[in-house]
Formats: structure tokens, C-alpha cells, sequence
């Protein structure tokens, strides 16, 4: 196997078909009165073989379209689509398999089974799901991520970016439709960031995979190829090929 | 403070309840019995005062002797005596439905209380034998002395309740004369007195010939309270079993009380950081477990009471209800030494943390202290001190001296006590060696039992602690039981006799076996051998298909006129026995079934507070993919690997000290029951498995956001 994207047909093409999307995604946190409208009737789509992040202010509900989108959480209306899967449609243990065998994660910390050494953790999904260790993925997978010489190490020895490199060669191990990454670098030194953010674009560029990342830096959605803006439970916008100072200006628009 | 004590605990009140209730199952059966007992011994004591009511004065006989017939008729006949009743007890034997007399069946023949109707020449029967041997007034009852050398029949004129001392054997209340036909002459322990109206005692007392002590009617109440065998030989092996399940409670207290402390560290350093003193915080993590151990004691006494009522109309008493001060004081020592004793440790050591350090921390479970270098040593000495002193009782025990069971006893506590203390060394690798064994069995979701696994061990303090509850409780029955089986196989040599047979016909009286017996016995046709045992034994074997019911008849009709031969079946006696055994077994195995009720509770506590702690952890296996069905199953082969490790260790352990304990007991022959052992450590192994189902349930629908969420 090498490193280009065979497995993903037409990932880099200009005419790119969402791997995951929204429609008419509404969640309400609560009943009556007290209902919080999270996500207001959201239409948005992720294209596949890009790396696609979502920025708004607190409150504007990314994070649980991230949630919703990824099937950790449930819509109250409207429909989210992996390929042609309706996630909407789907019980606890369906979304469980889905999530274990077409999709990846990243989170913000505690990523890690703190009982398990850094290689276990990373084969966990496979492992989960009784399924052999394509051996020769996993050493490209350690060998793109830099952990080569960590596998042995349980998640206290290691830090904090090289737990986040970890986490993200799990969200490799098997080969998932999409990788979701919930603030990815929110715990890291600006260093760590970088270098987790530039695996991240990586597993894009070089492995093909689809990422979507939630983030309130606007430098690293910058380091994605598009950035959807959030305010309200409604997105509110999107910048292509985002540099960091567009996105600070497409904030303070939504601020303002 | 006292707010902050009283919020913690309004907080913590459902993780507390379980901790509450090992609190109240472990007193309440402590409490039940000393309630029990002192029920008893207050029934027996209004019984002994109700027997002294009415006499005036009572004359005593000599500790070892009587008062004689011409003594009795003297006292009795002094100026001022209404009527005197001489007291005494025989040991007599009824005859049982062959019309005989078994050697080992006695009944107690007592004299007639003062002023009781007692016709004179009929006796009153306890109710409780009536109805055993199917008798009511009326009917005829045939007593024999001792010796079986006189029979008497006699008319039951009455049925009354047994006497406290009563036991098993049946009691006879009769008139003096009545009396007189089993012993004469008939000397008396004592002549209750009561005097004439206006009759001075003190010159009644001065009148009574002879040296003789004589006593109030209150006086004597007194000595016979004083002299009425407690309900010691009830009391003190219930409160030893009763011991076994607080020893379990304290360490599944113990255990709670570490993981609660431990997950509070945070909140207990915020009260720091906002200016609670150490001492403060720490006065209040104890006066929160003093208030549980308070709270369960309290209500340990009143379900103690309740189980004593219940116990007693089981016993067919109905119960003077007695609940003494000091049952009180002792259940609320017993319940607030364990709770307090147990959250000391845990306390001082969460307030000595910096609370900066604490405030930061994620709690996750584990354990990063090493296992001392002291606690091993320790471990060790005491393993190894406890097994010499075990094999060397077990060796003077067969060498003839009688300190042999002591020191087994001795030396296997201690030996416990060693692996006890190593179990954060032992218990893990253990729990290992089983996971892979687990992981193997099953197979498709092999990495689950392998997460289970490495969860169980992640602590080893707690798992041991965890599964020493457990242990003690399976060392406890496995030890038990196979002595008794031990005990129940030499029994079974002694019961089937020195010689082999069918049937023993045995004699009463002191005089041997008449020969011309053993003779008819052999020339019946039912019969096949008769062999000669000694004098008091001949030992009978049917002929070959002779149904056993009509070769027993023709020895009965064969020995017509010899009432002090009795006949038994060998195979009945040994059913008697086995039923006599079986029923004692499992009335001490219900009673241990507590101690692991509460190793049981201590498990799911265990596991329910690891699922609060590892909330995030299982939410990010539930959103990595772990299914609700692997998650249960994730707790369960968890749970399952303590309590299998605790069957394993505690049926070695168990089996081990028995065999010490049979060996060191000359008459006995040690006997491995592998089917009793392999069914406790199935049941230890499966009281596991059901103590992870709640815990297995919350961890399930642990919603896989809670691991994306931020701090």
C-alpha cells in the first residue's frame, strides 16, 4: 500500500461529494420553556478528502453539530448523512458500530485508556470490533504520526502531544469515512498544536482521510481548506482556504 | 462545619447508602443476637421467679446431697408449715414405639411444684414431646429408671409448656409418690415451704431441724436464676459467626470509604483552598462516617430485634422481647468503630495532599503508590509464621496433644492475616492469570474481557481490598465445609458400627446381653448373622433378601420381654444423624451467607463507584465503539475475575486450614468435598457477576459526549 489515496476515489477531484452532511439538523436541549435551540434547522455539508473546520462563539452550537454529526448525539429533527447512511435512523448499537468501524475521533483531552499502553490504545477500534491489525497500515500509520519509539509508553509517561499524535493514529487505525477532532489542540502549547495540526493536514493531503475539526483558534482553522462559521444554531458563513486573519475577520463579523 | 458535614452528606447520600446498609446487616445480625439470647435468659428468668412464687421459705440440701425422707417428713411436719413440697429431678427413659428403651433417649422426671394438681398416680407431659410422640392426657406413657430396671406406666393427666431447661428430651412432672416408684429412697435437693397464714418465718426457720440452709422465697428465685444455664452455648458460637460477617463489613467499609475520599479529593481541597483548616476538613469527613456508623448501628439494633422476634417464634418461644442497654451501646461501637476506623486513614491522607495538587488531579482509579517493601515483609513473616504454627498444631494434634486445634486456629489467622496484607501483591497477577484464561473463553469479544482486565487491576490496593471481603467470606464456608464433610465421613465410620450389620440391638440395663437372646435372635429366619459386641451390643445382619422393615420386626418380636433391648436400623441412625448434621450445616451456612451478602454488596459498591469515576473513560469507549452489551460485559467479566480469584484462593485457603484442623483431630479422616468447593466458588464467582449488573447498567448508557467534554 502507498501513501497516495487510492482508497478514497476522487477525494482531491474539483467536484467533491460530501462525505458527512446536515439537513435540517435541529437539536433542542430540554423541553418546554426551557428549551435551548442548539441547532436551528442547519443545512451543511463536508466534502470528502478535505479538512473542514468549524469556528463560532461559545454557544453557537459546534460543538454539538460536531456531536450530532459524529452520532455521539441524537438530532430532535432533521437528518445527518454519512455516504448514504441516515445516522438519524439508526439505534444505539447501530450508531456504535458506525462509530467504530467508519469513523474517528479526536477530543480535546483525555483521549487515552489510561490501563492501556500507547499501541493499544491506537488498535482499540480494531480490537473492539474482533477485526485483524493490517500490520503494514499500522507502521505507516506510526511511522506518518512519529510514535515509532512510544508504543510501549502508557498515556501518564507520554505528553500531552504526544497523546494527541496517538489519539490521532487511532483515529486512523481503521481507515474511517471521517475523522471528527473536538479542539484537538485546546490542551496542547502552541508547538504540540502545530505539529498535531500538521498530522491532521496530513492524514488529508497524504492519506486521504475526510477531518472535521472544531476550534476556537483561528490559527488552526487556518491550517484547514475551509472553514464553516456557527452563531446561533445557524452557519453563519464560510471562508475558503482560510488564513489566519480572515478568520479572525469573519469572527468578529459574527461579533458584531 | 456542621452545614458543610450536613450538605456532604445530603450530596453523597445514594453512595452512602450501600455503605449504610453492610453497616446495618453486619450489626443487625450482631444485635439479633445478644437480642435473642437476653430474650431467652429473661424468659427463663420469669419462669424460674414464677416457680419460686408462692414459697415462704425453701430448705437446701447440701451441694452433692440430698435431704432425706425422714428429714423431708420433719421439715414438712413443723409448727406453721402449710404444705411442703420436696423437689427433685430424676433422669429416667421413656420407652420409644417398639415398647423399648433406648440407652441413649433420656427424659427428665421432676417433682411437683408447690400447690400444683399433679393427680397421684399420673404425671403432666411437656406439649412439645406430646405432639412429638403423638400423645395427649389420657393416654398412657411408659417410664423406665435409668437402669431400665423398673417400668412404669402412667396415665398423662395434663399437658404443660416445657421449661426453658426442657432441651429436646421430654418432661415429666409427677407427685412425690409417683416419684418414689423410680428412686427409693427418694432424697429430696430441696422442700419448697409454704407457711399458715400469720405463721412467723423467722420461727418456722429457727424450728426447722437439722443444719440445713434455708431461703426466702425471693432468695431462692434469685439462686435459681443465678444457677439457670445461660444462653451462652447459643450465644457465643452466633456471636463468632456473627464475627465473621463484621470482619467482612469492616473491609467493604474500609474499601468505600478509600474510593469515596479518594474521588472527593477535589472537593475537599476547594474547602481547603477556600480557607478550611486540615482539621477542619478532616473533623468533617469523620463526623460524615460517624453519622453513617451511628445511623446503621441504630438501625442495625431494630433489625436485629425484629430477626430475634422472628428467630424465636421459629424456635416455638414466644420471646420476652429484651433489648438491653448494653446490646445498644455495644451494636453503636461496633457499627461507629467500623465506619470511623475505616474513613480515618483515607481522610488524613486526602487533607495531607497540597490542594493545588489536588484541585488539578483527574481522579481516574489508579493507584500509582507501590506495594512497601514493610507491607511485603509483613505479608510474608505472617504467611510463613501462621503456616509453621498451622502444620505444627496439625502435627501435636496427631502426635496425641490436645493444644494441636488450638494452634491450627491460631496459625491459620495469622496465615490469613499474611495473604490479606499481601493481597495488593497477590491478588493482581491472580486477576491476570484468570483475565487470559477469561479472554480465551470468550472469544469474539476477547478484547473486552482484556479492558476488564486491565481495569481490575489498575488499583491494586482496591481489588484486593475488594476481594478480601469476598475471600474471607468463601475461606470462612470452604473451611467449614470440609470439615464438616471430614467430620461427616468419620462420623459415618463410627455410626456404621465396629462391625458392619444391618441392625444394633443394644441394651439399657447394666447387666450384659442374655445369650439365649443373641441365640433366638440368630435362629430366626429373617436372620442372617448376629455377632456379639461387647455386652451392651449385638450387631445383626438380615438374611440375604430379607426386606430390612420384616427382619427388624422379627428381631422386636423376638425380644418380646426384654423392654431394655432396643432395636435400630443402622441405615436409620445414619439418616437421623445426616438430618441431625444437615440441619445444623445449614443453619450456619444461612448464617455465613450473610458475610457474603456483604462481600457482595461491597463489590457492587466497588464497581458502582469505579463507573462514577471512569465516566469519562467509558464514554470515550462507548464513542470509540464499545457497544451498551460489551460495556455490561466489560463490569461483568470485571467483577466476575474478583470473585474468582476469591473462590480460588479462599477454597485453597479454606480446604487448607481444614485439613490442619482434621488432621490435628485424632478421630477424624480429612475429606477434599471438590464438589462443595467447586459449587462456593461458583456461587462466590456468580454473586460477582450479579453484583456488576447495576453498576453494568449505569455504565451503558453512559453517553459517549461526556468524554468530549471539557473539564
Amino acid at each position: 500500500m502507498s501513501l497516495q489515496t487510492s482508497d478514497v476515489p476522487g477525494a482531491r477531484s474539483a467536484v467533491l461529494a460530501p462525505a458527512v452532511r446536515a439537513v435540517g439538523l435541529t437539536k433542542l436541549h430540554g423541553t418546554g420553556d426551557t428549551a435551548v435551540r442548539a441547532l436551528d434547522a442547519v443545512d451543511v455539508g463536508f466534502a470528502a478528502g478535505r479538512f473542514t473546520a468549524i469556528m463560532g462563539p461559545s454557544g453557537s452550537g459546534k460543538s454539538t453539530l460536531v456531536h450530532c454529526l459524529a452520532g455521539l448525539d441524537t438530532a430532535t429533527s432533521g437528518r445527518v448523512l454519512l455516504g448514504d447512511t441516515d445516522l438519524t435512523a439508526l439505534n444505539d448499537t447501530e450508531l456504535t458500530l458506525l462509530r467504530r468501524d467508519r469513523l474517528g475521533f479526536v477530543f480535546q483531552a483525555f483521549n487515552l485508556l489510561p490501563t492501556l499502553d500507547a499501541e493499544a490504545n491506537v488498535l482499540l477500534p480494531l480490537k473492539l470490533a474482533g477485526r485483524r491489525v493490517d500490520r503494514r497500515w499500522f507502521a505507516e500509520v506510526v511511522d506518518v504520526l512519529g510514535i515509532g519509539d512510544r508504543l510501549r509508553h502508557r498515556p501518564s509517561e507520554l505528553s500531552g502531544g504526544q497523546q494527541q499524535r496517538v489519539a490521532v493514529a487511532r483515529a486512523l487505525i481503521n481507515r474511517p469515512e471521517v475523522i471528527f477532532a473536538d479542539e484537538p489542540t485546546g490542551n496542547l502549547d502552541s508547538r504540540s498544536g502545530g505539529e498535531v495540526l500538521a498530522i491532521l493536514r496530513t492524514s488529508v493531503r497524504e492519506l486521504g482521510r475526510t477531518v472535521v475539526m472544531v476550534t476556537h483558534d483561528p490559527v488552526a482553522a487556518s491550517s484547514a481548506d475551509r472553514v464553516v462559521m456557527l452563531a446561533d444554531g445557524h452557519v453563519a458563513g464560510e471562508i475558503a482556504d482560510p488564513t489566519p486573519d480572515a478568520v479572525i475577520d469573519g469572527l468578529r463579523r459574527l461579533g458584531g | 462545619m456542621r452545614s458543610i458535614v450536613l450538605a456532604g452528606l445530603r450530596t453523597h447520600l445514594l453512595r452512602l447508602v450501600l455503605t449504610g446498609l453492610v453497616v446495618v446487616l453486619s450489626v443487625g445480625f450482631t444485635a439479633a443476637t445478644l437480642i435473642l439470647t437476653d430474650s431467652l435468659d429473661e424468659g427463663s428468668r420469669r419462669e424460674l421467679a414464677a416457680d419460686a412464687d408462692g414459697v415462704d421459705l425453701a430448705v437446701l440440701a447440701a451441694p452433692d446431697g440430698t435431704l432425706s425422707p425422714v428429714e423431708v417428713s420433719a421439715i414438712a411436719g413443723v409448727d406453721g408449715v402449710a404444705a411442703a413440697a420436696p423437689q427433685r429431678e430424676l433422669d429416667v427413659h421413656t420407652v420409644d414405639p417398639d415398647g423399648r428403651i433406648d440407652p441413649f433417649d433420656f427424659a427428665r422426671l421432676l417433682a411437683a411444684p408447690l400447690d400444683a394438681e399433679v393427680p397421684d398416680d399420673g404425671v403432666l407431659l411437656d406439649r412439645r414431646s406430646a405432639d412429638r410422640l403423638g400423645l395427649a392426657a389420657g393416654d398412657e406413657i411408659t417410664v423406665a429408671t435409668a437402669d431400665a430396671d423398673v417400668l412404669v406406666a402412667l396415665p398423662i393427666a395434663g399437658l404443660v409448656d416445657p421449661s426453658s431447661e426442657a432441651g429436646d428430651d421430654p418432661e415429666l412432672t409427677a407427685g412425690w409418690d409417683v416419684m418414689r416408684e423410680f428412686a427409693d429412697p427418694l432424697g429430696a435437693s430441696r422442700v419448697d415451704l409454704r407457711l399458715t397464714g400469720g405463721a412467723d418465718a423467722a420461727a418456722v426457720r429457727a424450728a426447722i431441724p437439722g443444719d440445713h440452709e434455708v431461703v426466702t422465697g425471693v432468695e431462692l428465685a434469685q439462686r435459681l436464676i443465678g444457677q439457670s444455664s445461660k444462653q451462652e452455648a447459643l450465644r457465643i458460637p452466633l456471636l463468632m459467626l456473627g464475627a465473621v460477617s463484621l470482619i467482612v463489613a469492616a473491609f467493604v467499609i474500609a474499601n468505600t470509604f478509600r474510593i469515596l475520599v479518594a474521588q472527593r479529593t477535589r472537593e475537599l481541597a476547594l474547602l481547603r483552598t477556600v480557607g478550611a483548616t486540615r482539621r477542619q476538613v478532616l473533623r468533617g469527613v469523620l463526623a460524615e462516617s460517624a453519622a453513617i456508623g451511628l445511623a446503621g448501628s441504630l438501625a442495625g439494633v431494630g433489625i436485629g430485634a425484629v430477626t430475634a422476634l422472628v428467630a424465636g417464634s421459629l424456635l416455638g418461644e414466644s420471646l420476652a422481647l429484651t433489648v438491653t442497654g448494653t446490646t445498644v451501646a455495644w451494636s453503636v461501637v461496633i457499627g461507629m468503630l467500623m465506619t470511623v476506623g475505616s474513613a480515618l486513614l483515607p481522610a488524613r491522607a486526602a487533607t495531607q495532599v497540597s490542594p493545588l495538587a489536588a484541585l488539578q488531579a483527574v481522579p481516574d482509579g489508579a493507584d500509582s503508590r507501590t506495594t512497601g517493601r514493610a507491607r511485603i515483609v509483613l505479608g510474608l513473616l505472617a504467611m510463613v509464621a501462621g503456616a509453621l504454627v498451622l502444620v505444627g498444631g496439625a502435627a501435636a494434634g496427631t502426635s496425641g496433644g490436645g493444644a494441636g486445634l488450638i494452634l491450627v486456629v491460631f496459625g491459620a489467622a495469622v496465615c490469613f492475616l499474611g495473604l490479606l496484607i499481601l493481597g495488593p501483591k497477590v491478588v493482581p497477577p491472580l486477576v491476570r492469570v484468570l483475565g487470559a484464561v477469561a479472554a480465551r473463553l470468550t472469544g469474539a469479544s476477547r478484547s473486552t474481557a482484556e479492558l476488564a482486565t486491565a481495569n481490575a487491576v489498575r488499583n491494586p490496593r482496591r481489588v484486593a481490598a475488594t476481594t478480601a471481603a469476598l475471600l474471607i467470606g468463601v475461606t470462612t464456608v470452604a473451611g467449614f465445609l470440609t470439615v464438616v464433610e471430614s467430620a461427616r465421613e468419620s462420623v459415618r465410620v463410627v455410626v456404621d458400627g465396629r462391625v458392619p450389620a444391618d441392625f444394633a440391638v443394644r441394651t439399657a440395663a447394666a447387666a450384659p446381653i442374655p445369650d439365649d437372646v443373641a441365640r433366638a435372635i440368630e435362629e430366626l429366619p429373617e436372620i442372617g448373622s448376629v455377632v456379639v459386641d461387647g455386652d451392651d451390643l449385638l450387631a445383626v445382619n438380615a438374611a440375604d433378601g430379607v426386606d430390612g422393615d420384616d427382619a427388624r420386626a422379627a428381631i422386636v418380636a423376638a425380644t418380646d420381654d426384654h423392654p431394655e433391648l432396643s432395636v435400630q436400623s443402622f441405615a436409620q441412625r445414619r439418616a437421623d444423624f445426616e438430618q441431625d448434621l444437615n440441619e445444623a450445616v445449614n443453619l450456619v451456612l444461612a448464617i455465613l451467607a450473610l458475610a457474603l451478602v456483604i462481600a457482595f454488596i461491597g463489590i457492587a459498591n466497588t464497581l458502582s463507584l469505579s463507573v462514577h469515576e471512569r465516566t469519562r473513560e467509558i464514554g470515550l469507549l462507548r464513542a470509540l465503539g464499545l457497544t451498551r452489551r460489551q460495556t455490561r460485559l466489560m463490569l461483568g467479566v470485571e467483577a466476575a475475575l474478583m470473585g474468582a480469584v476469591a473462590a480460588v484462593v479462599g477454597s485453597a485457603a479454606g480446604a487448607l486450614f481444614a485439613w490442619a484442623a482434621v488432621v490435628s483431630v485424632d478421630e477424624l479422616e480429612f475429606v477434599v468435598p471438590w464438589g462443595l468447593l467447586a459449587l462456593s466458588g461458583a456461587v462466590a464467582t456468580l454473586l460477582g457477576v450479579l453484583a456488576s449488573i447495576a453498576p453494568g447498567q449505569r455504565a451503558a448508557r453512559t453517553s459517549p459526549v461526556l468524554a468530549l467534554a471539557a473539564e
